[in-house]
C-alpha cells in the first residue's frame, strides 16, 4: 500500500497519467487522442500491468487521461506513461513534458476537479461531466472497474452535482453567442415565438445565429447585399433569404436583429429613425438589437428608443469577461466542496480494512452464537425437558446472547473503526484479538 | 391574548419572508425561496386567523374600516402571490417585492387600528355589502400585484438597458412575461373593480344613498374605476406596454393607495369608520 511521505497514514492506491490543454498544445495532444477501439486496446494493455487493478480512460478534446486502481497499492499506475508513448509514437523527452502523473489524495483530488468542469478550458463547462460519465461507464462495461474506481467516480459524480447546485459556476454563459441568446430569454418570453433578422453574412454572425436557431426560433431572415451568400447562409439555418432593399420592410416584424456586416464608417445600416418607425408598427412589443459589426452596423441612438435594446459586440464581451471573474470566484467556494469530498473519500478507504475486519467479526460471532446455542438446546432436551417447554425458552435464550454480543462487541467496533484510520495498530490488535483464533477449527471451545 | 399573538406573528413570518426572498433573489443560493414561502404562509395563517378573530367574540364582523380593509387587502395581495407562484414558479422572485410590501401594509393597518372603532357591524345575511367589500379588496390586492409586477419590469429593464444584468436581474421572469402578467393583472383587477364599485352602488340605491351627496370615495372610486379602464385600453389598443405601461401601473396604484388614506383620514365620508 503506497502511504504519503513521513506518514503512516495509508493513502487511496489511484493514480492518473495523462496529458491535458495545459501539459501539452492540441499538435501533441491529438497524437493522444484514443476513438472507441484504441480505448478499448489501451485498457486491455493497461491491465495487463501489474500495477493496475482497475483503469479508466478519458479521452476528450482538451484530455487523455487514464485513472487507475490497484488494491495491492504498490507503484500504481506504473507502466501506463509507456502505454501511452507507444500509442501516441511520441519521444521519450517530449512525453516526459507533456504527461502528469498524480497519486493518492492529489489524484482524487485531481478527478474531483475534472468532473466539475473547474479543471476545464472554459471554467465550468458541464460537458465533461457527460464525457466523464461515458468514460466511465464504458469501462464498467467491460469489467475494468472493482470497488475503488466504482466508488471513486460515483463520488466524483456526487461532487460535480454539489457543485453545480451549490455555487454558481455554471449559470453565467461565458461565450459571445450563449450571452446574446440568454440575453433575449431575459426579454423575451419564448424565443420560439421570436423572429430573427441576420443582416451580413459574417462568420462572427452566423456563430450567434447559431444558438437562436438551435434553441428553434419561429422564422429566421438573412439579409445580404449578396444574395447569393445570403440563399448560402439561409439553407444552412433554413432561413428565408432577403436582400437588402427589403430590410425596412422587415425590421417591424423582427424581434432580434443581429447585425454582422461591413458598414462604412460614420454611417449606420440602421439608423434610431427607422427602428423608431419599426417600434411604433409593433404594438408595444420589444426589439433586441445584437451589433457584432466593425464600423458598428447600428445607430447608438437605438439603445435610447423605448422598447429597444442595444448590445455591441464589445458589451457582449464585457459581460463574457464579467461571467468569466464570476465563475473564478465561484471556483473557490467548489474548491471546498472538492476538498470535503477528498477527505470523505480518503476516510471511506482508510477505514475499509476496519470495515472488512469488523463484518467478518460480525459473520463468526453470529456463526458461533447459533452453535452454542444448538449446543444447549441440545443438552436441555437430554436433561428431559420436553419441546413445548424448549420453544418457549430458546427465544429468551436468543435474545440473551444477542444482547450479550451486543453489549460485548460493540466498544471495540467503535474504537477500531474510530481509530484505525490514524493509528493502523490498532486495526492490527483488534484482528489479532478477535480474529485470530489459536484453535484448529478457528472456534473458540465453549 | 390570541389577538396580540397572531399579528405579532404574522409581522415576524413576513419579515422572514421578506429576509429570504431578497437574498434568495440577489445572491445565488443564499436563502431558500422555499423557506421564504412557507414563512410567508405561517404570516397569511396568523393574518387570517387575526382578521376572522371578531368571527369568534360575535356572529358578526367589524364593518371594514382603514384599519381593517388594509389588513385584508395585505392578507389578499400575499395569498394572491402564493396562488401566482404555485402556477408559474417563475414568478417566485417576487416575493422580494411582495413580501417586503405586505409587511408594509400590515404594519400600516396595524398601527392604525386604535383609530377604528368596531361598533359598526356586518352580519352575514348582508350579502350585497359582502360582495361589495370582497371585490373591493380583492381588485386592490390585483392592482397590488400589478404595481409589484411593474416595479420589478422597471427593475430587470434598467439592468438590461445599463447592461448590468447580475443574478438579482436574470432571476426574474423575462419583460415579455412580466408585462404580459401585468396586462392580466390590471384587466382582471378592472372586472373586479367594475363589479365592486356596481355592488356598492347597487346597495347605496337599495339604503337611500345617492351618488349625488358625493361620497369623496365614492367619488374617487368612479375616478380610479375609469382611470383604470383608460390605462387597460391603452395598453390593449395603443400598445401601452412594456416600460410605459409599467409606470401607468404604478401611477395608478400610487393614487389607488393615496385615495384610500386621504379620504379615511381627511375626508368625510360612509368609509369612514
Amino acid at each position: 500500500m503506497s502511504t504519503n511521505a513521513g506518514s503512516t497514514i495509508p493513502t487511496a492506491p489511484i493514480a492518473i497519467v495523462g496529458v491535458n490543454h495545459r501539459s501539452a498544445p492540441i499538435a501533441l495532444r491529438e497524437r493522444f487522442a484514443l476513438n472507441d477501439e484504441s480505448e478499448g486496446n489501451a485498457l486491455r494493455s493497461i491491465l495487463q500491468l501489474s500495477t493496475v487493478d482497475e483503469a479508466v480512460v478519458l479521452s476528450t478534446c482538451n484530455r487523455t487521461e487514464i485513472i487507475t486502481a490497484s488494491s495491492g497499492g504498490h507503484d500504481v499506475g506504473a507502466g501506463v506513461d509507456q502505454i501511452l508513448g507507444s500509442i501516441s509514437g511520441v519521444g521519450v523527452d517530449e512525453l516526459r513534458r507533456a504527461l502528469y502523473k498524480l497519486d493518492g489524495k492529489n489524484a482524487v483530488a485531481h478527478l474531483f476537479r475534472v468532473a466539475s468542469g473547474l479543471d476545464s478550458l472554459v471554467m465550468g463547462e458541464p460537458q465533461i461531466l457527460g464525457q466523464l460519465k461515458r468514460a466511465y461507464e464504458r469501462a464498467r462495461q467491460s469489467g475494468s472497474t472493482q470497488t475503488i474506481l466504482n466508488k471513486l467516480f460515483h463520488r466524483a459524480f456526487g461532487i460535480a452535482k454539489a457543485v453545480r447546485t451549490r455555487t454558481a459556476i455554471g449559470e453565467r454563459a461565458v461565450s459571445v453567442g450563449l450571452v446574446a441568446k440568454k440575453l433575449a430569454d431575459e426579454i423575451f418570453a419564448d424565443l420560439n415565438d421570436a423572429t430573427v433578422l441576420l443582416i451580413g453574412a459574417g462568420e462572427m454572425g452566423a456563430l450567434v445565429l447559431r444558438y437562436f436557431a438551435s434553441s428553434g426560433v419561429r422564422r429566421i431572415y438573412v439579409v445580404n447585399r449578396s444574395v447569393d451568400r445570403a440563399v448560402e447562409l439561409a439553407e444552412h439555418f433554413r432561413a428565408l433569404p432577403a436582400s437588402l432593399d427589403s430590410l425596412e420592410s422587415l425590421l417591424p416584424e423582427a424581434d432580434i436583429i443581429i447585425g454582422c456586416a461591413q458598414a462604412e464608417r460614420g454611417t449606420s445600416i440602421i439608423s434610431a429613425e427607422a427602428s423608431e418607425v419599426a417600434r411604433s408598427r409593433r404594438d408595444g412589443r420589444n426589439q433586441f438589437y445584437i451589433d457584432l459589426g466593425v464600423p458598428r452596423n447600428f445607430d447608438p441612438e437605438i439603445g435610447s428608443v423605448s422598447e429597444c435594446f442595444l448590445y455591441t459586440i464589445d458589451d457582449l464581451e464585457t459581460v463574457v469577461s464579467q461571467n468569466l471573474d464570476a465563475r473564478t470566484i465561484e471556483a473557490a467556494q467548489a474548491e471546498l466542496i472538492i476538498a470535503e469530498g477528498v477527505d470523505r473519500f480518503l476516510g471511506w478507504w482508510r477505514e475499509r480494512p476496519a470495515e472488512e475486519q469488523i463484518a467478518q467479526l460480525l459473520r463468526d460471532v453470529e456463526s458461533w452464537k447459533e452453535s452454542e446455542i444448538q449446543k444447549t438446546l441440545r443438552r436441555l432436551k437430554g436433561e428431559g425437558i420436553d419441546s413445548a417447554a424448549l420453544e418457549k425458552i430458546e427465544p429468551a435464550i436468543r435474545k440473551c446472547s444477542d444482547a450479550f454480543a451486543a453489549k460485548i462487541l460493540s466498544r471495540p467496533i467503535r474504537s477500531v473503526k474510530g481509530r484505525s484510520s490514524e493509528t493502523p495498530a490498532y486495526l492490527e490488535t483488534f484482528t489479532e484479538l478477535f480474529l485470530q483464533s489459536e484453535s484448529e477449527d478457528d472456534e473458540p471451545k465453549s | 391574548m390570541l389577538l396580540h399573538v397572531l399579528p405579532l406573528g404574522a409581522v415576524l413570518a413576513y419579515i422572514a419572508a421578506a429576509y429570504c426572498y431578497v437574498r434568495s433573489f440577489s445572491a445565488f443560493n443564499e436563502g431558500d425561496p422555499k423557506t421564504a414561502r412557507n414563512a410567508l404562509l405561517v404570516g397569511l395563517g396568523c393574518q387570517l386567523g387575526f382578521l376572522a378573530s371578531p368571527w369568534w367574540e360575535s356572529e358578526k364582523v367589524p364593518l371594514p374600516g382603514f384599519a381593517y380593509g388594509l389588513c385584508a387587502f395585505s392578507a389578499t395581495l400575499v395569498l394572491g402571490f402564493l396562488v401566482a407562484q404555485h402556477f408559474q414558479p417563475k414568478l417566485r422572485f417576487l416575493g422580494a417585492f411582495v413580501a417586503p410590501l405586505g409587511v408594509f401594509f400590515f404594519l400600516w393597518a396595524s398601527l392604525a387600528f386604535h383609530l377604528e372603532r368596531t361598533d359598526k357591524l356586518v352580519g352575514a345575511n348582508e350579502g350585497l355589502l359582502w360582495f361589495h367589500i370582497v371585490s373591493a379588496v380583492v381588485a386592490n390586492a390585483l392592482f397590488a400585484f400589478s404595481f409589484v409586477t411593474s416595479a420589478a419590469l422597471l427593475f430587470k429593464e434598467y439592468r438590461i438597458r445599463r447592461k448590468r444584468l447580475s443574478t438579482g436581474g436574470s432571476r426574474l421572469p423575462s419583460l415579455e412575461l412580466l408585462d404580459k402578467f401585468n396586462s392580466r393583472l390590471l384587466a382582471w383587477g378592472l372586472a373586479v373593480m367594475t363589479m365592486g364599485v356596481g355592488s356598492g352602488f347597487l346597495f347605496a340605491l337599495r339604503h337611500q344613498i345617492t351618488f349625488l351627496e358625493f361620497d369623496p370615495r365614492l367619488v374617487w372610486s368612479t375616478f380610479l374605476l375609469f382611470l383604470y379602464a383608460v390605462i387597460v385600453a391603452a395598453r390593449f389598443s395603443r400598445g401601452v406596454r412594456g416600460r410605459r405601461g409599467a409606470w401607468c401601473s404604478i401611477a395608478g396604484f400610487l393614487l389607488l393607495v393615496s385615495s384610500f388614506f386621504a379620504v379615511n383620514f381627511f375626508g368625510e365620508s360612509f368609509h369612514v369608520y
